[in-house]
């Protein structure tokens, strides 16, 4: 009987929903000193994952969700204490005294980048790629498998595709990774700046809001007009593949390296160049190359992978992995963890896209998980 | 047994929601390799159901401790006609849930922890008020039901559970007389396998290998109404509200507790129904993702990490080159060295920086040298660290020179102990409690210093007569770089072998470094830099909050970090 009463009163009040699922995107103003995307995917139980700079990772319970998408939808500070107050019917001082360490945290993250976030944040760590996630972090868009002149044609997998997807196929896929709430893409090949529609994908992935990079050997990027081109464009990194002997490479870092852009160099240790490998980080080093990627050819070379590692960081180079490089599982991070289980990030954290639209769950390993350009994402995730 | 084809059930859809309660949410990750669910319809218009779930733990997850298990919105049933079970051990904490409506088990003691398994069964019964009649083209009345089982939170939960869902029908009816209704949300099968059970009742069962343990599936079937009470099964469609009905509970109500207690009772429902409709606020709450610990760290970089004080890092760094054969003090106060002019291969930036530095005569331009050699090693390590939790790692080194020290003070023998002593001497010096704990693990009795100890104290070469120590047990070392003589290296008492480590120390701050705190600012000033206040990440929220970040430090420490919170106080030596 009183539960009876009780539905009754029920349904005079509806019921609170939390934030919209979907994803969104904060872009520092123009006259920021440092210059961020932040990403907030919002996911249907109202908790979220932000994006620092499509790289650093934060998993966020519902009411920091919550926090973070009226601050980037642009509310006052006031504003919000006032709405969560009400919506979770707390204290508004409470609510306020949250919002201001919230704010805080995120604030310091952004920028002081070698913080410790869980000694000085009280933030808990978990370890990469171990939450379930409702996307990919990022997706690895190969536009093509062409290469360029004088580039060993067989390191690119021609065979796998019978086509390349036209510009606005590609943009019905950044769209649909958009919608899936991907916030990152990396335009990566074969040699990607082969093709000439490079410049109007990059436009339209800033239109969207995903951060975008780009993986090229750099040969086209040492002509500083279209550098700048894809610059204004909107691309936001370049991972350089290092090719020390041919000239075009070093050039493409000379017009590169002065630019307002972050620039990763790629080098795959090999037992060809492992002798030399010292001299060519210290090439680098004073080529003002400030980020790189190491990676091995074979097992055995884990030794001087380290060693390199070492010299990397003793040069003042920061070290990036998990990109979509020749070679990419093998770097020295993941021989590092190679006994603690480590989550994998492919085909989890990341995705790859053949030229055909095919999705793999990353380079090299072909297993179709569908079609981007004609699968429901749904269907592609799924199977992942 | 026919496949039911009307097109209008009455039905009335129960959830039963079944969830692991987050208490720590993000903390819980588990996989539900096999489900099993089975839904007993008895002669008396109540259902009885049994569960049973095997748990998988993820490794790092948070331990299973309590599982929620809702029961249906509009459903009767009392908690002592719940029993429940871990792994065959009867569960004791049966409580109404505060998280969901339904019931909570404490799994207690037998909790399932990470990495483990564990099995779950819970059997409810007498849970009534379920029953709707169905719309069939039959030749009498139908009764129905629908049943959605269990299903986790998405957040929680990974991989594909084997799941089994049975519906047992009334006793006494034929095979021919019950419907099952197609299920929804199903990745299996929709025709159930059919059988009678041991009880003789007709049984349906739904099996799938490809089910999710967050999926929601609905399952149905219909019946003859004969077989349960009229009394238990509802007439209306769906729970609605209805003036009628509501004056006639409220009337009978008012009569009796007068209009005062009945505008208490509307008011407190009210006020119950609005504070359901609002959102449970937990503080905003932050995970990060990231590496653990940093292996591989040499003990002068886990010495920065570790905040320790740059005369001691100094000390440290001294006792690496010398120990590689690369230098040798010619001088203790001030400190001189005599630097090898062929230099071994496996010198480490910073040593080769080191050594530069003490190449350069004039005391000014070598503390300069020396400050540059510290940032740029502060700066290496907090590359070396990107990535990867200093928090942790620093626990990590902490333990190595935990167990560093086990070594030396288990060993048997007093020659054993002082060569452990000598092995460990790296990490070991990194022991703010280093001096006293030298002196306490050996007392009075002779520490046998490293085999490197000449090359750092001049006075050595004369047989260690000016180190107060009496020579017991004379040691030849090594001839190393250009030296080729042959030197017998002193033992000493335990608190004269401290006392030697700390006078190098000491050497450092009074001969070299100068002003210890002076010396570490020039180095934390650009390590460590004030940050220029700027604005709120989110420009348009209403300005900063209370401000955080770093800034340049004034005491001893190496403070790797931007924000480093530089707990020296006191610590160090």
């Amino acid at each position: 009987m009183f539960k009876k009463i009780e539905d009754f009163f029920d349904s005079f009040y509806t019921r609170a929903e939390t934030i919209p699922a979907g994803i969104y995107l904060y872009q520092a103003p123009p006259d920021a000193e440092l210059p961020y995307k932040l990403h907030l995917r919002v996911e249907s139980d109202g908790s979220g994952i932000l994006i620092l700079n499509a790289s650093t990772v934060l998993h966020l319970n519902q009411t920091a969700a919550e926090y973070t998408y009226y601050l980037i939808k642009g509310m006052e500070k006031s504003a919000i204490a006032d709405t969560v107050s009400q919506r979770y019917s707390i204290p508004r001082e409470t609510a306020e005294q949250d919002l201001v360490e919230f704010m805080d945290k995120i604030d310091a993250l952004v920028n002081s980048q070698d913080l410790d976030p869980v000694t000085f944040l009280d933030m808990e760590r978990v370890a990469p790629y171990s939450q379930k996630l409702s996307a990919p972090y990022r997706l690895d868009c190969a536009l093509t498998y062409r290469v360029s002149d004088g580039t060993d044609a067989s390191v690119a997998p021609t065979e796998r595709v019978s086509r390349e997807l036209s510009t606005a196929e590609w943009q019905t896929v950044m769209k649909n990774a958009w919608q899936a709430g991907i916030p990152h893409i990396i335009f990566t090949g074969g040699e990607p700046t082969l093709r000439d529609d490079l410049p109007e994908l990059i436009t339209y992935a800033e239109e969207l809001g995903l951060v975008s990079g780009l993986l090229s050997d750099g040969y086209k990027l040492a002509a500083k007009k279209y550098s700048l081109d894809l610059l204004e464009k909107g691309l936001d990194h370049i991972l350089l593949l290092a090719n020390p002997d041919d000239k075009r490479f070093w050039s493409a870092l000379k017009v590169l390296m002065p630019l307002d852009i972050a620039v990763t160099v790629h080098i795959t240790l090999t037992a060809n160049n492992c002798a030399g490998f010292p001299a060519l980080l210290d090439k680098l080093a004073k080529a003002d190359v400030v980020s790189v990627s190491l990676s091995v050819a074979e097992e055995s070379l884990s030794d001087e992978l380290q060693k390199a590692g070492e010299q990397a960081a003793a040069l003042g180079m920061s070290q990036v992995w998990d990109l979509p490089v020749p070679y990419s599982a093998s770097h020295p991070v993941a021989f590092e963890l190679a006994d603690q289980k480590t989550p994998q990030g492919a085909g989890k954290a990341w995705l790859y896209v053949e030229p055909d639209g095919d999705v793999l769950p990353a380079q090299g390993v072909n297993k179709v998980l569908g079609n981007l350009l004609t699968d429901p994402w749904e269907k592609i995730w799924k199977r992942h | 047994m026919k496949k039911n084809r009307v097109t209008s059930i009455f039905v009335a859809l129960l959830m039963l929601l079944t969830f692991i309660q987050p208490v720590l949410a993000q903390d819980y990750y588990f996989e539900v390799p096999e489900e099993q669910v089975d839904v007993f319809i008895e002669t008396d218009g109540t259902i009885t159901i049994e569960y049973y779930y095997k748990f998988q733990n993820a490794g790092s997850a948070h331990v299973i401790d309590f599982v929620d298990i809702g029961m249906p919105g509009n459903s009767t049933y009392q908690l002592s006609d719940i029993t429940a079970n871990v792994d065959g051990k009867t569960i004791t904490d049966i409580t109404y849930s505060d998280y969901v409506d339904g019931i909570a088990l404490g799994l207690g003691a037998n909790a399932i922890p990470a990495g483990g398994s564990g099995v779950v069964y819970m059997r409810a019964e007498n849970v009534g008020n379920l029953f709707y009649f169905a719309s069939e083209n039959e030749s009498e009345d139908y009764a129905s039901i629908n049943f959605q089982p269990s299903y986790f939170g998405s957040d929680y939960v990974s991989g594909n559970t084997s799941l089994t869902f049975n519906f047992h029908l009334p006793p006494g009816l034929t095979d021919q007389e019950p419907r099952w209704i197609n299920p929804k949300g199903w990745p299996g099968d929709d025709t159930p396998a059919s059988a009678f059970d041991s009880e003789d009742r007709v049984l349906y069962q739904w099996a799938s290998t490809s089910a999710s343990p967050d999926g929601r599936y609905t399952f149905g079937v219909t019946f003859p109404a004969r077989v349960i009470p009229t009394s238990a099964i509802n007439t209306e469609q769906t729970v609605t509200y209805n003036p009628s009905q509501v004056w006639g509970t409220v009337i009978p109500i008012l009569c009796c507790t007068g209009i005062f207690g009945i505008f208490g009772l509307i008011i407190a429902l009210a006020v119950k129904s609005a504070k359901k409709r609002r959102l449970k606020y937990l503080p905003p709450k932050i995970a990060i993702e990231g590496h653990g610990i940093k292996r591989g760290l040499t003990s002068v970089e886990a010495a920065i990490l570790m905040e320790q004080p740059m005369d001691k890092i100094l000390t440290m760094i001294l006792f690496a080159v010398v120990k590689k054969e690369a230098a040798e003090v010619t001088n203790r106060d001030p400190l001189e060295l005599k630097v090898e002019e062929t230099l071994p291969e496996d010198l480490r930036d910073y040593e080769k920086a080191f050594l530069e530095a003490f190449k350069e005569k004039n005391a000014a331009a070598r503390r300069k040298a020396l400050q540059a050699m510290m940032v740029a090693l502060v700066k290496t390590v907090g590359e070396k660290m990107k990535g990867f939790s200093s928090k942790e790692t620093v626990a990590y080194y902490e333990e190595i020179i935990k167990k560093a020290w086990q070594q030396v003070e288990e060993a048997e023998t007093p020659e054993v102990r002082a060569e452990k002593y000598s092995d460990a001497a790296d990490w070991t010096i990194l022991d703010k409690d280093y001096e006293t704990r030298t002196r306490r693990t050996f007392g009075t009795g002779p520490v046998f210093m490293p085999y490197w100890w000449w090359r750092t104290d001049p006075t050595i070469g004369s047989a260690g007569r000016s180190m107060g120590g009496s020579v017991a047990k004379g040691t030849s070392a090594p001839s190393g770089g250009n030296q080729s003589r042959t030197i017998t290296l002193p033992n000493l008492p335990g608190s004269n072998a401290a006392a030697s480590v700390i006078g190098t120390v000491q050497a450092f701050s009074a001969g070299v470094v100068g002003n210890l705190t002076s010396f570490t600012g020039g180095i934390t000033d650009k390590t460590n830099p004030v940050p220029v206040q700027t604005s709120s990440t989110f420009r348009s929220s209403g300005g900063r909050g209370s401000g955080m970040g770093g800034g340049g430090h004034s005491c001893a420490c190496a403070c790797a970090c931007a924000g480093c919170a530089c707990a020296c106080a006191g610590g160090g030596r």
